[in-house]
């Protein structure tokens, strides 16, 4: 990952990504950095299972416009299998079979990108929630942790 | 090593990026008088001439520094009250652990909540000790226990 970058979104992202909130929540094991690729930041995120959930966050234009993410497999650098998105708690509210697939395997967020272009009203209905150009990759990824708090990820079956 | 400190009433932390590990966190740290210093899920006071390296076997170490030791809180949820006594080193999801314990409130609605200031709108970080929330004189905090609000349709 760069130090700083001349596109100022970037240059932003790189700040947050070394605010202390963020810190807190990768060194409370909340979440990790798995990869990044301007655009593109991919992050860990453990769920109420001890597993970890990966999303690939489109981050252009950051923080005018809330990331974009979408659940991620990182061993094979592709969308996660729908069969392997969360479950229990309130995960199918929130990786939703009936909407993501249609809205690239977004979450049914208000602090993502897609759930608040699809749902504009999002942003004065649920402004605790939301996202805004005022909130940070911290927010994001903590708006996912909570909702990942009862979540079960899961797991590949491992060949015989 | 890395040090993430909380200070009373700010709801904040800050770090410190690369704190020398064989420093005593005394000379680290402003620590005012009467102030004490805590590791982050633990009750005991810190010795102030040890250092990180001594309190922390790890790369990383998380300490609230407060006047008080221990903090009364006041949790509400649907009008109902439970008073608790926690250390201000206690994280917020162990505040609200014990918030719904003592509310008598099920597994499947308590996964549901989140934990704020009475009357604020924010939510309080679960990773962050409770010190850091409450104010440098004042031993005593009201949260309100809130159901999350999902956008639906």
């Amino acid at each position: 990952m760069p130090e700083t970058s001349t596109d100022p979104s970037e240059a932003q992202l790189l700040r947050d990504l070394r605010s202390s909130e963020f810190w807190v929540g990768v060194d409370m094991k909340q979440w990790r950095i798995a990869a990044y690729d301007w655009p593109h930041l991919v992050l860990g995120l453990t769920a109420g299972d001890g597993n970890e959930l990966a999303m690939r966050l489109n981050c252009q234009d950051y923080p005018r416009l809330a990331p974009a993410g979408r659940p991620w497999d990182i061993a094979t650098c592709a969308p996660l299998a729908h069969d392997r998105w969360p479950i229990g708690g309130h995960a199918p509210q929130i990786f939703r079979h009936d909407w993501s697939h249609d809205n690239n395997d977004a979450p049914y967020m208000a602090c993502d990108r897609t759930g608040l272009a699809t749902h504009p009203d999002w942003a004065t209905v649920h402004p605790q929630r939301a996202w805004n150009p005022t909130r940070t990759i911290a927010f994001y990824a903590a708006e996912i942790s909570l909702e990942l708090r009862g979540a079960e990820l899961p797991q590949p079956e491992k060949a015989a | 090593m890395r040090l993430h400190r909380f200070s009373a009433g700010t709801g904040s932390v800050i770090t410190h990026p690369e704190a020398p590990p064989d420093q005593p966190i005394g000379q680290l740290l402003d620590i005012e008088d009467g102030e004490s210093a805590y590791v982050v899920g633990s009750d005991i006071a810190l010795d102030i001439n040890l250092t990180l390296a001594q309190l922390f076997p790890g790369d990383v170490g998380h300490l609230v520094t407060h006047r008080c030791r221990d903090a009364k809180i006041t949790a509400v949820y649907a009008g109902h009250r439970a008073r608790l006594d926690v250390h201000v080193a206690t994280l917020v999801s162990g505040v609200l652990d014990q918030a719904v314990h003592d509310l008598k409130i099920d597994a499947a609605t308590a996964a549901d909540l989140v934990i704020r200031l009475h009357g604020s709108t924010e939510d309080m970080v679960l990773t962050n000790p409770i010190g850091a929330y409450l104010d440098k004189r004042n031993c005593q905090l009201a949260v309100d226990l809130v159901h999350v609000v999902r956008p639906q349709g």
